[in-house]
């Protein structure tokens, strides 16, 4: 079963003295966050904290230096991003441009592009949104409508995405939108457009989801004009590049780690006088962990020896969505939500286990539901 | 020996076990024609290979190989006590071994002799073995014990699939040339025989795997092979991905048999694979249909290993309960630290 095999990811000693620097770096930037804001984790907005993480050199990090970028390797971005995760950074606004947008430009982007946005990228002042799902099309991203017609000079954009994470706050978006004649062929005919978000006759309009928050947008495009030059690499290329790009969206840390401050504050809570429950549970949920790490180390080392580990990503973005969604539920049977286990009343404890328990259901829905990973996993099998 | 000659090697030495293994319906699962091959093939000594380049890792590929083709042989078990022995300075016999942990036996030293006394539980295919390497405790200190075949008698016993399990009966003296210093205590061993067993999992589930695609293929019903059925598919996705979780947490545990984390990279292997081992097993069958449940069905030799393995060497909740109480000991703050030292050699040097 070589295709499911996760290869050891190398080891370099050059990781540990990075770690060092990016714990250090967060002692300083957030140590005095409350658990109640780590556990945003990547959906935590902060602007100045996107520009230290630039001037630090955490962003762009794998991007070449005429790009603003530093030349450093995948597995030195997987180490500063595990760390970010893991103490609950805010690192929700340059999330998505560093880890697949910027990656994507520096892939496909015209040069013009690259020059354009990378720099800002790296210095954690340009924010990216993706529009990939539409209000009849999640799943099935084949079947997208904004359509982008070209015209002498450029585009005219007309269609509505949805589900858009953070369109409110991102200077531009990555589109994905039908720009040929329709054909038999359900996955050709698109195209990918870097679209500036303050082009006229772009509306952004609020979703709130259940827990109150606003993260999501519905992002409405009524004949918006955009230059040739906003074309992301082939013309009708499209699917093949954004089945690439989402192997960027679903390897990494941040499919694991979403919840992590509630085992952390878990841990904490129980401390004082574990049962043998607890111990057996908190046992359980470190091995979950340790194995998805490795599994998604083993990723990160495969992109950056340039294979195409997509079928892997798969399997750690649908086994990391279960862990995710399990630590909540075991959190609550283990330590009560009104239980004061954590002898300083139960603010932090109850806080991490609320925003859990409210934003679970989202965990195996983004960045692919359920049903379509394991699609693609029975695909990967040979059975489709 | 490289690497990939050992993987080649022990697939070929291993690609009819299968059959031997089938044997008579309530016969231990023992194969001495086998047993010779793998013996030619130089298995035995591979963990002690490490001057010719060989990894833990590279030596425990061949346990893996084994259980993938469901081996009637203890040879994960030899490779083990052929190391202990070694590793003491001890001559090592020929023939199929077995290791105990020997906690449960009395072992005092005297006129240079080593009288050890007691009763082992479930010790593997001790009945087979032509010795067993025994780590015992004298004086605080463990020793390693070459207990001969003629120095003990056995008491047949059998896992669930099978295997010897046989208790071991012991009184005797063993001379000086017999006994040496441990390279490893009692809990250590103990880890050291969870990461075999977590290791022939992900073997057994490697074809656990392959066989219930291949029948999903061929199995038609309703018209069509039932793999085209969206909840068979899912069902055999989530079988590869315990597998995957289940081969890469067996791994980790198998690059560091030994050191500071060997302890709990393997409760991290037990635990992960032993969860694997069901879910992937419970899929299978129900993938497979009736005719998985029938014993002409080689199906039920991968399931009663993986169902069997589970609780040998501590189950998941006996390990789950030591890496809990590790994550309490490293509390809230230091939990992440002790986690990226597990995989990270670099790092966990450095913080060591």
């Amino acid at each position: 079963m070589d295709q499911i095999a996760f290869a050891p990811p190398a080891d370099d000693p050059a990781l540990s003295e990075l770690r060092r620097e990016v714990r250090a770096f967060l002692a300083e930037t957030i140590g005095s966050h409350r658990p109640g804001q780590r556990i945003r984790s990547w959906m935590g907005n902060d602007a100045a904290f996107s520009r230290a993480c630039g001037a630090a050199g955490y962003l762009g990090m794998t991007f070449p230096a005429r790009y603003g970028g530093h030349g450093r390797t995948a597995m030195e971005r997987y180490v500063v991003s595990e760390e970010m995760l893991a103490a609950g950074a805010p690192v929700g606004l340059h999330w998505i441009a560093d880890r697949q947008s910027g990656p994507l430009l520096l892939q496909y982007g015209t040069e013009a592009q690259r020059q354009e946005i990378l720099p800002k990228v790296a210095a954690g002042e340009c924010y990216f949104c993706i529009g990939m799902s539409e209000p009849d099309s999640g799943s099935d991203l084949a079947a997208a409508r904004t359509r982008a017609e070209p015209v002498e000079g450029g585009f005219v954009i007309n269609g509505t995405k949805v589900w858009t994470t953070n369109a409110h706050l991102a200077h531009y978006m990555i589109l994905f939108c039908k720009t040929e004649a329709a054909s038999d062929d359900r996955h050709g005919g698109a195209s990918q457009l870097l679209i500036d978000l303050a082009t006229p006759g772009i509306t952004i309009s609020p979703i709130h989801n259940m827990a109150g928050a606003h993260e999501f947008n519905e992002v409405s495009f009524r004949d918006v004009h955009v230059p040739a030059g906003a074309l992301i690499g082939t013309r009708g290329g499209g699917w093949a590049q954004v089945m690439g790009e989402l192997a960027f969206e679903r390897s990494g840390p941040e499919r694991f780690l979403s919840t992590f401050a509630v085992l952390t504050e878990l841990i904490h809570a129980a401390a004082a006088d574990p049962s043998r429950e607890a111990k057996v549970a908190i046992g359980r949920l470190t091995a979950h962990l340790v194995t998805l790490r490795r599994m998604s180390r083993s990723v990160a080392g495969l992109l950056q020896a340039g294979e195409n580990p997509s079928l892997q990503a798969t399997i750690v973005k649908d086994l990391g969505a279960v862990f995710e969604q399990d630590l909540p539920e075991i959190a609550r049977l283990l330590v009560p939500r009104g239980g004061r286990g954590d002898g300083q009343g139960q603010g932090d404890y109850q806080a991490v286990l609320d925003y859990a328990v409210l934003h679970a259901p989202s965990f195996s829905l983004r960045g692919g539901t359920r049903e379509i990973l394991r699609g693609i996993i029975a695909r990967g099998l040979g059975l489709r | 020996m490289s690497d990939t000659l050992l993987t080649d090697s022990a697939a070929q030495v291993f690609a009819d076990a299968e059959a031997a293994a089938r044997g008579a319906r309530s016969a231990p699962a023992w194969s001495a024609s086998l047993w010779a091959r793998v013996e030619e093939a130089g298995f035995a000594a591979a963990l002690t290979y490490g001057e010719e380049g060989i990894t833990s890792a590279d030596a425990l590929g061949i346990v893996r190989t084994a259980a993938a083709h469901a081996a009637p042989v203890p040879i994960g078990e030899t490779m083990v006590a052929h190391w202990l022995l070694a590793e003491a300075g001890l001559a090592v016999p020929e023939g199929p071994l077995s290791f105990a942990a020997g906690d449960t036996l009395a072992a005092t030293e005297g006129d240079g002799a080593l009288y050890v006394e007691g009763r082992l539980a479930a010790v593997p295919y001790a009945t087979e073995a032509a010795g067993l390497a025994v780590v015992v405790m004298v004086k605080a200190r463990p020793l390693v014990v070459h207990l001969r075949a003629a120095d003990y008698a056995t008491e047949r016993g059998m896992n669930l699939a099978r295997e010897p399990r046989d208790d071991v009966v012991v009184r005797t003296a063993v001379p000086p040339d017999r006994f040496g210093p441990a390279p490893v205590g009692l809990a250590g061993l103990f880890a050291i025989g969870a990461t075999l067993r977590s290791v022939a999992m992900a073997g057994a589930l490697e074809t656990l795997l392959a066989r219930t695609l291949a029948y999903a293929g061929e199995r038609v019903q309703f018209g069509r092979p039932i793999a085209k059925f969206q909840a068979v598919q899912h069902s055999l996705a989530q079988i590869a991905s315990e597998t995957a979780a289940a081969r890469a947490a067996a791994d980790m545990a198998a690059e560091r048999l030994t050191g500071p984390d060997a302890g709990t990279l393997a409760a991290v292997a037990k635990v992960r694979a032993g969860e694997a081992a069901t879910k992937a097993a419970g899929l299978a069958h129900q993938v497979h249909g009736a005719i998985g449940f029938t014993e002409e069905h080689a199906l039920h030799l991968y399931t009663q290993r993986l169902w069997a393995w589970r609780d040998e060497f501590g189950t998941e909740a006996q390990w789950a309960l030591v890496l809990g109480e590790a994550a309490l000991a490293a509390g809230a703050s230091g939990y992440w630290p002790m986690v990226t030292a597990l995989d990270d050699a670099a790092s966990g040097a450095a913080e060591a």
